[in-house]
């Protein structure tokens, strides 16, 4: 997949090393810290955590570089964007949060919006998969993560079926490799290039560093 | 997973696959490398027993989920 720096318009021509069974998770992060979105951060790392998913947001990791490039890149590296949003959060912040799903949905990430019974959700969202932090949060949330193995299935059962078109089939089998973390899944899209006979390609070429994830 | 050439001689082989998240199934021109469209349910009751080639594949890969939809002249 061709990515685009967002803050010069230009192509990403290296690769974004890749975060498989991780979790990007987009809600306030500053202080001072909101109790009631603390409470949805907690139930989600807990949940995440029984999965076998590791949650990552954009606090912990200092790169010195632009911040929004440091989100498109943790967004690019895993497989699954959450964001957060309660009414408390601010119009500003969760105006971020409502960005980056957009960014996380063009980049085909599986993304999921947890909300306050009480947030109003903007009308280009009313089609994206929420689950409300209510009573039911833990089974829903849970159901959720349970059905990501099967997604990554699908992915892979895609690619196999577009033989024709490789790039697009690495590109799926990237998608499932990041949920599911299969090593196998790697080897096939390796195997892919080999098959394509690109040797003369450069390292950073769309088609070598499609699979190089 | 095993894949096998779509049929030669010009014939499309279009299968589908059902996408778990939405449960619209994806038709896949194999022989065009595309993906064709999502069909709605109407679509999905109008799709032919699986057939040919396609069917083939699907018995050599055990992959319930594929289904042959239609082999036809481009």
């Amino acid at each position: 997949m061709i990515i685009y720096n967002p803050l010069d318009g230009d192509a990403f021509t290296s690769s974004i090393p890749s975060n498989p069974r991780h979790c990007f998770l987009m809600t306030r992060l500053g202080r001072p810290v909101l109790q009631p979105v603390a409470n949805i951060r907690d139930a989600v790392t807990e949940l995440c955590g029984q999965f076998d998913f590791q949650v990552i947001d954009a606090t912990p990791r200092v790169t010195g570089r632009d911040f929004l490039l440091k989100i498109w890149k943790l967004i690019a590296s895993a497989p699954l964007s959450i964001g957060v949003c309660h009414e408390e959060i601010s119009e500003s912040t969760q105006a971020n949060i409502y960005y980056e799903i957009g960014v996380a949905q063009a980049l085909g990430k599986e993304t999921l919006l947890i909300k306050s019974p009480g947030t109003k959700v903007p009308s280009d969202f009313i089609r994206t998969e929420y689950v409300e932090f209510n009573g039911d949060f833990r089974c829903n949330f849970g159901a959720y993560l349970e059905s990501l193995p099967e997604q990554a299935d699908h992915y892979e059962v895609v690619a196999a079926q577009l033989e024709r078109n490789p790039i697009l089939a690495i590109d799926y089998l990237k998608r499932a490799f990041l949920i599911s973390g299969d090593e196998r899944l790697r080897e096939k899209a390796q195997e892919l290039i080999n098959e394509a006979a690109l040797e003369d390609r450069a390292k950073n070429s769309v088609e070598i560093l499609a699979a190089a994830f | 997973m095993a894949t096998k050439k779509s049929s030669g001689s010009g014939k499309r082989d279009v299968v589908q696959v059902k996408n778990p998240r939405t449960g619209h199934y994806v038709k896949i021109d194999r022989s065009a490398g595309k993906i064709v469209s999502i069909s709605s349910l109407k679509d999905r009751i109008k799709a032919s027993p699986s057939r040919g080639s396609g069917s083939d594949y699907l018995q050599s890969t055990g992959w319930g989920r594929v289904y042959q939809f239609y082999s036809q002249q481009p």
